[in-house]
């Protein structure tokens, strides 16, 4: 399932292993290290600040590890290997960061939450938001376009370009887009006439500012559209709308393209999505680089780079909508992205 | 991969930051990550998706809303004039007949009506009191009409066909609306919607007030008030409930100027229901629905009749009934090409009748029932669909009705369907138990008898046998359905008079009385053409088209002579019956469309008689204009454009007779956002 690019630039983990000569001194090393357990290693430290426990913290920091397991920045120093040390919201951590600031070479924040408790706070440590939606990104004074620097993340979200590039995918033969947007996305308007008429769409944007027009807003897009792509507004798509907004699509033969595995599962015809470890990849990628940066800068805020494609054969054929694999979907879409 | 820009050009986060800042109003608080990762409710998931139009074992003709505004009719029955096959007939200004291929009299007893999944089928006379339902149009969200017996899937009167009528998710109607409507033969309504909701649950409450004069040649006001309701709530991802209930109370003008055994007199209907249905869904592949309703139907029209040198007589054709239902379906996608449904129902009529059954104990009638479909796609091309239902009423032999179907599609786009079908009909409590009876006014001392069955009846028995072929050119905006068909009706319950039968006093010059009897066949061989034309979304055309050779006979009248008189049914059905409707919606939101109607001479039963052909032109032109908190439309509607058309009654000598005049009305419909 998972066939996620795997082209990068940064250097590939057998690259960076350490060579035959330094194993006997690794060794030593470690036997030294287990003989002083209290004393601590000497490789980069990273913080983790998660705002609690979940699946999908686990899961994402699970391929973190995974990505930088055997990562090793600077050859020279013994016991290279960063460290991931994980901290709840609720451990006290930020209120000490103050004082042992210095101590860590990166703090990535996981979820919104944390992102936030880290937002209030002075630090002088380089931070990585992880699992934030790009609606956050202003409030987290984070500028999608902005220069390397200090702060960073790695949106939840898909970018637009790549939602829309799956619509000629589903049905090529049919140009109207329609986008029901709310005050989460009610910025993406202009983003998404303009994107969606390179690709050679029509899009029809309409902006919801109250839950309860969600009904009547949905069936005057339906009425115009040949596809509802559905982007992650609260207001707009939940659990209580989505039962209305599937069925009013399904019964106007109008095909919608979700924004998780869980829309697919619901009735959307397809959806591209990343998962947590997708996520948790990219963000391995992005330390693996920034530690081997002797500036230690980070790149700008990023969308997820591994994505996964899932489709809905059964809604797709009740539709009369004859689909590709969602393997075929996903293999042109990275094609479509380039290297 | 170099990290790159989430925006693709420098441009766009220059203008996108720009849209930020110069935003008005609130900007939304961004989702947590659990919004990216939440399950949502399965909705359409593999047992609840309909099969494609050309995989579907059934010619089905859906009307949507856009075609119920197109055609400019104010109710329900009118509607289903675009249906290919479909007649309708205004047995009075208020009661309306609805038939498929014929065959009816004011109660049209072969099809089976379904309102959000809640049979409205009145167990007591059979058909549909259509304008007695708690139902208005505005709350109409689509009507799917099964063409053909499918009582594999709708059980016993599911026998010439089935309407489905769909009424609008709640969420849909967020807000309050208001309808208006005006116009010749009085016609007055006033409609308002208020839907709301929160967290998971979402209603609306419907209120309606009509009244109308019918025709002008009748008696026949209308009077209706009428309240619904519709709940929705999702508990959970994979629970949900729907609640309905409605009420109405209708005063309707009966009988006759110039009859004086049927007097003009007012008849007062109490319409009541509530439905139930729980939805569970395990996971994608399995569902469980139960559900559970009751209808109820009064009908108080009694009167007194004095024609010397008879006594005062008393009769009437009031009624109670009641309909509680019961069902439980599984739905199971079994593998990539198998799915099944299947499920068990009880079900409890019940009616009572001191007019028309001449008892005062309810007379009650259960049905136990079971249903499977099997539906095999055995390639990308071919499905097989095979289902059936057994049935078992009290006191009624068990039936089976089983239907094997065959789809292919031979080209892309376009398929042939193959079906064979066996259908009943139930007698309905009255056919079974008719007791109608003249009584002394004074003391009601049974007189005469006007209806009595004499015998206990069988069901109406349908073989049909169907091809169909159904093309879907997307390109062309255009889908055609074409089906030739053979039902063969053996059994029929013959609406007849035995000489015989006499009350205590026969009244005289009434000599005998009529009755129900099994005895006489039908047979209907036909074609039918449902096209739809949009080639662009401005413009819709839409053509139904009936060709129906009919030929059967049943029992009129055994006088007790000794002979057996039979009565042709060769024109109980129309030859032809054809809809063409045309909308074009201009920009600036002006809608124009026009409507055609077209019906051969045909023969009605019951009160019905023989009448010319039926036309009627309709024209609607709607504006809809955007104000700023709300969207009126306001719309002109003519109706019989053409000048008088008679309908179902035609029998002048004796000033029994229908005739449509022309009918202009005026309606606004407001929104408030």
């Amino acid at each position: 399932m998972n066939r996620a690019r795997a082209a990068s630039n940064t250097p590939a983990p057998g690259q960076a292993r350490p060579g035959v000569s330094d194993r006997a001194r690794t060794l030593l090393l470690l036997l030294l290290l287990l003989l002083l357990p209290p004393l601590a290693g000497a490789g980069p430290r990273i913080l983790v600040v998660t705002g609690g426990d979940s699946d999908v913290y686990r899961q994402m920091l699970d391929s973190v590890r995974a990505g930088i397991d055997g990562f090793c920045p600077d050859v020279a120093t013994p016991d290279c290997a960063p460290r991931l040390i994980e901290k709840g919201l609720d451990d006290g951590i930020l209120e000490r960061l103050g004082q042992e600031g210095e101590r860590w070479s990166l703090i990535v924040t996981v979820g919104i939450e944390a992102a936030r408790a880290l937002q209030a706070r002075e630090i002088r440590v380089p931070v990585l938001n992880t699992l934030i939606p790009r609606s956050a990104a202003a409030e987290l004074g984070l500028s999608p376009a902005g220069e390397e620097g200090s702060r960073s993340a790695v949106f939840i979200d898909q970018p637009l370009r790549r939602q829309l590039q799956l619509i000629p995918l589903i049905r090529p033969e049919r140009h109207r887009l329609g986008v029901l947007l709310g005050p989460t996305t009610r910025d993406s308007a202009a983003a998404v006439r303009l994107d969606g008429r390179e690709l050679g769409l029509q899009v029809q944007v309409r902006e919801v500012d109250d839950g309860d027009k969600v009904g009547q807003a949905v069936r005057r897009i339906l009425s115009r559209s040949d596809v509802l792509l559905a982007l992650p507004d609260p207001l707009v798509y939940n659990r209580w709308t989505i039962v209305n907004i599937m069925l009013s699509s399904y019964h106007s033969r109008v095909p919608v393209i979700g924004f998780s595995a869980a829309y697919v599962r619901s009735g959307a015809v397809a959806a591209v999505y990343s998962t947590p470890e997708d996520v948790g990849r990219h963000v391995s990628d992005l330390i693996r680089r920034f530690l081997a940066d002797p500036r230690r800068r980070l790149p700008a805020p990023q969308y997820p780079r591994y994505f996964h494609v899932r489709i809905n054969t059964q809604v797709a054929h009740s539709l009369g909508i004859e689909l590709p694999s969602a393997d075929d979907v996903q293999r042109r879409l990275e094609a479509l992205e380039g290297p | 991969m170099p990290p790159t820009s989430p925006l693709r050009t420098p441009l766009l986060p220059l203008l996108l930051s720009g849209v930020i800042t110069l935003s008005p109003g609130t900007v939304g608080a961004a989702p947590s990550e659990e919004y990216f990762y939440q399950e949502m409710p399965l909705v359409l998931t593999a047992t609840r998706l309909e099969q494609p139009l050309l995989e579907t074992p059934a010619s089905v003709t859906v009307i949507d809303q856009r075609l119920i505004r197109a055609s400019g009719a104010l109710n329900i029955p009118d509607v289903l004039r675009l249906v290919p096959g479909m007649q309708v007939a205004y047995v009075t200004g208020q009661r309306m007949s609805v038939t498929y291929h014929g065959g009816a009299d004011e109660f049209a007893r072969d099809m089976q009506v379904l309102v959000d999944g809640r049979s409205v089928y009145d167990p007591g006379f059979g058909g549909v009191a259509w304008s007695d339902l708690p139902l208005e149009l505005s709350d109409v969200y689509r009507i799917e009409v099964i063409r053909g017996p499918d009582a594999a899937a709708y059980g016993s009167n599911a026998f010439a066909g089935t309407i489905n009528i769909i009424t609008e998710h709640p969420t849909g109607q967020q807000g309050n609306f208001l309808k208006a409507t005006i116009g010749e033969g009085d016609r007055r309504q006033l409609f308002a919607r208020h839907a709301g909701g929160a967290d998971g649950f979402s209603y609306r409450l419907s209120a309606n007030y009509q009244e109308d004069s019918g025709f002008d040649s009748r008696p026949d006001d209308g009077l209706l008030r009428s309240l619904s309701f519709r709940g929705d709530y999702q508990g959970n991802a994979r629970d949900r409930f729907l609640i309905e209930a409605g009420y109405s109370s209708n005063r309707i003008g009966e009988g006759f100027y110039d009859d004086p055994f049927q007097p003009p007199r007012d008849a007062d209907h109490v319409n009541h229901f509530q439905q139930l249905r729980w939805t569970h869904t395990a996971d994608e592949n399995n569902e469980f629905s139960l559900q559970f309703y009751h209808n109820y139907q009064r009908i108080d029209d009694h009167l007194e009749v004095e024609v010397p040198p008879l006594p005062p007589l008393a009769y009437g054709l009031g009624f109670t009934t009641h309909r509680y239902d019961i069902e439980a379906q599984y739905t199971s996608q079994l593998g990539p090409s198998l799915r099944l449904v299947g499920g068990a129902g009880v079900r409890r009529d019940s009616i009572q009748s001191i007019w028309v059954l001449n008892r005062e104990e309810w007379i009650e009638r259960d049905q136990a029932r079971l249903f499977a479909n099997l539906e095999w796609r055995q390639r990308s091309n071919l499905q097989w669909n095979l289902g059936g239902m057994f049935e078992k009423f009290e006191g009624k032999r068990g039936l089976f009705s089983p239907r094997l179907a065959v789809n292919y599609q031979f080209a892309t786009g376009q398929g042939l369907r193959l079906i064979a079908s066996r259908a009943y009909r139930m007698p309905t409590l009255w056919e079974d138990n008719a007791e109608f009876v003249a009584f002394l006014a004074a003391d009601m001392t049974p007189v005469d008898y006007l209806y009595k069955t004499l015998e206990e009846l069988d069901p109406e028995e349908m073989t049909s046998y169907e091809v169909g072929y159904l093309g879907d050119f997307p390109r062309w905006g255009t889908r055609l359905d074409l089906r030739l068909f053979h039902e063969r009706i053996r059994n029929t319950i013959s609406d007849m008079h035995i000489g015989t039968i006499a009350g205590p006093w026969p009244i005289p010059g009434g000599e005998g009385a009529g009755s129900y009897m099994n005895g006489g066949h039908l047979t209907i061989d036909g074609l039918e053409l449902d096209l739809t034309y949009e080639p662009t979304p401005a413009a819709l055309v839409k053509l139904g088209y009936s060709l129906a050779d009919a030929s059967g006979e049943q029992l009129k009248d055994i006088p007790g002579d000794g002979r057996v008189i039979m009565r042709s049914l060769d024109q109980a059905v129309p030859r032809h019956t054809l809809s063409l409707l045309g909308s074009y919606r201009f920009r600036g939101g002006l809608e124009l469309s026009s409507a055609y109607y077209y019906m051969s001479e045909m023969t009605w039963g019951g009160e019905g008689t023989e009448v010319p052909v039926y036309q009627r032109l309709d024209l609607r032109l709607g504006q809809r204009f955007r104000l700023s908190d709300s969207d009126l439309d306001v719309a002109l509607i003519f109706q019989n454009l053409g000048g008088d058309t008679i309908d179902f009654m035609n029998s002048p000598e004796i000033n029994q007779i229908n005739i449509w005049t022309q009918r202009l009305y005026l309606q606004a419909q407001l929104q408030f956002h």
